[in-house]
């Protein structure tokens, strides 16, 4: 799902840099810090299951989990895929500065709006299942059409590069939205309050959600 | 898995390297080099630009083998770019074809681009790798912070860096319990199933820990903001001048190196 540094043209850069800024001064207001302990907890649970890979036919697929991350943690999603992606770039090589308002924009606008959509349906449980697969596909969805795009945008000649990309994500979608799926269901039988919607929204706990 | 830099935590060698350089200045040298080289546009600048890269490599201090497997996975991405851009599944209009067989054609800009990709990706992942790579997560948050990134970022930047080993560690014991019980990760729903039980008992490892934790800084006390103390205030007042000199030093040499790059490429 990362674009490397050295792909991309300068304004999509630039245009990528300005929507996670925009998406950090939305989310970080929105983030108690008596809850900074739980978000950086939960943020490196799901950088750990990012790294997590599933067979798929001869080979294998890493998951994203985006969509479920949204979910669980509503507008925290954003710093958390953010301050994920700086350490992948630090640890890992994986995409670098410049290309981190990009990346950035490119997990975790789906993510955060992919949950805060999906995350009402959860509370029944006919709604549940396939609104969480929803949540999971389209969250992975929405980020292979910013990829493209991305791609698409920064020169003619990366037209099948963006093809490319966009119809590797299907498969992942499927995994996705299933994986998706049964941990909500899981996490709904065994732990209800991790995925439920909150009851206790008028209390002042600001986004509400897990934290 | 290691989940910090190649340095982690090690003595300072006693021949000058990045790592004698201010973490906060090697970060702002970072990002201007990442720029400046992302801008490029011709490959004899991009190729210029991965020589300096490797000349922050050398004093980087970093050991050759660990440099060698940071930058390998790298570039398996552009392997992939090489055989896709120069590729195009309708022919275009004005451009000669290097080669075309039915609907699809090689094109020699699409090659040129390649290269171009390549040479300036590397040169950004080894500039950064010598740079940032040179300090740990730990230096590089309070540089960060000391560059007027907000703190709660930072924070969150070092509390989930400091839960990485421990979550990874927790997932490899759920797995192996797992793998003890007979599970095979195969193609199936029911393999699909089981990833989502492990990744659900891993989420609730986590919640069940970030409760413990709050509940016991609430009890210190914690009202949120942590205080981040910089390492380096311990040092002898001589050895943080000649720090600040070579920070300072290092800082305009790639600011000015970048900007060079820039216009030698604008002019080419």
């Amino acid at each position: 799902m990362h674009i490397s540094e050295g792909v991309l043209s300068g304004p999509v850069l630039g245009a990528g840099a300005l929507a996670a800024l925009v998406g950090l001064g939305l989310s970080l207001p929105r983030l108690p810090w008596r809850h900074i302990m739980s978000a950086g907890i939960f943020s490196a649970a799901f950088f750990v299951a990012s790294l997590v890979h599933v067979p798929l036919g001869p080979g294998s697929v890493h998951l994203i989990m985006n969509g479920l991350l949204g979910a669980m943690l509503g507008w925290a999603a954003f710093p958390a895929i953010t301050v994920a992606l700086f350490l992948q770039a630090l640890l890992f090589q994986f995409g670098g500065l410049t290309g981190l308002g990009v990346n950035a924009s490119i997990m975790a606008w789906p993510a955060v709006l992919c949950g805060l959509l999906c995350r009402p349906f959860f509370a029944r449980p006919g709604s549940r299942a396939p609104a969480a697969f929803v949540c999971g596909a389209m969250s992975v969805l929405l980020s292979g059409v910013l990829c493209a795009t991305a791609l698409a945008a920064s020169g003619d000649d990366f037209l099948t590069t963006a093809w490319t990309i966009l119809l590797a994500h299907l498969p992942v979608l499927v995994i996705e939205g299933i994986l998706t799926m049964c941990i909500v269901g899981y996490l709904a039988r065994v732990l209800p309050e991790l995925v439920l919607p909150p009851e206790r929204e008028a209390a002042g706990t600001g986004g509400g959600h897990v934290l | 898995m290691s989940f910090d830099t190649g340095v982690g935590a090690l003595a300072l060698p006693a021949r000058f390297s990045l790592r004698h350089v201010r973490t906060d200045a090697k970060l702002v040298a970072a990002l201007c080099f990442s720029l400046a080289a992302s801008l490029l546009q011709s490959p004899a600048a991009a190729a210029l630009s991965c020589v300096v890269a490797l000349f922050l490599l050398l004093i980087s201090g970093l050991p050759g083998t660990y440099i060698m497997k940071r930058l390998l996975p790298v570039n398996a991405f552009f392997l992939l770019l090489w055989l896709l851009l120069p590729l195009s599944f309708a022919p275009r209009q004005g451009t000669p074809a290097l080669f075309s067989l039915g609907p699809f054609a090689l094109y020699a800009s699409g090659l040129r681009l390649a290269l171009l990709v390549t040479l300036k990706g590397n040169a950004i992942a080894a500039a950064l790798l010598a740079l940032c790579g040179s300090s740990s997560i730990t230096e590089n948050g309070h540089a960060l912070l000391s560059l007027r990134v907000p703190h709660k970022l930072v924070a969150l930047l070092l509390i989930t860096q400091a839960n990485l080993a421990r979550m990874s560690r927790e997932y490899k014991r759920l797995f192996s319990a797992a793998r003890l019980r007979g599970f095979v990760p195969r193609t199936s729903l029911a393999s699909y199933a089981t990833y989502a039980r492990l990744i659900g008992l891993l989420l609730i490892r986590a919640w069940q820990r970030s409760q413990r934790v709050e509940r016991a800084m609430r009890l210190r006390g914690f009202a949120g903001r942590f205080p981040l103390i910089p390492s380096r205030c311990t040092c002898p007042e001589e050895t943080q001048k000649r720090t600040r000199l070579r920070s300072l030093a290092l800082c305009f040499t790639l600011l000015a190196m970048s900007l060079g790059l820039l216009l030698w490429d604008r002019l080419l």
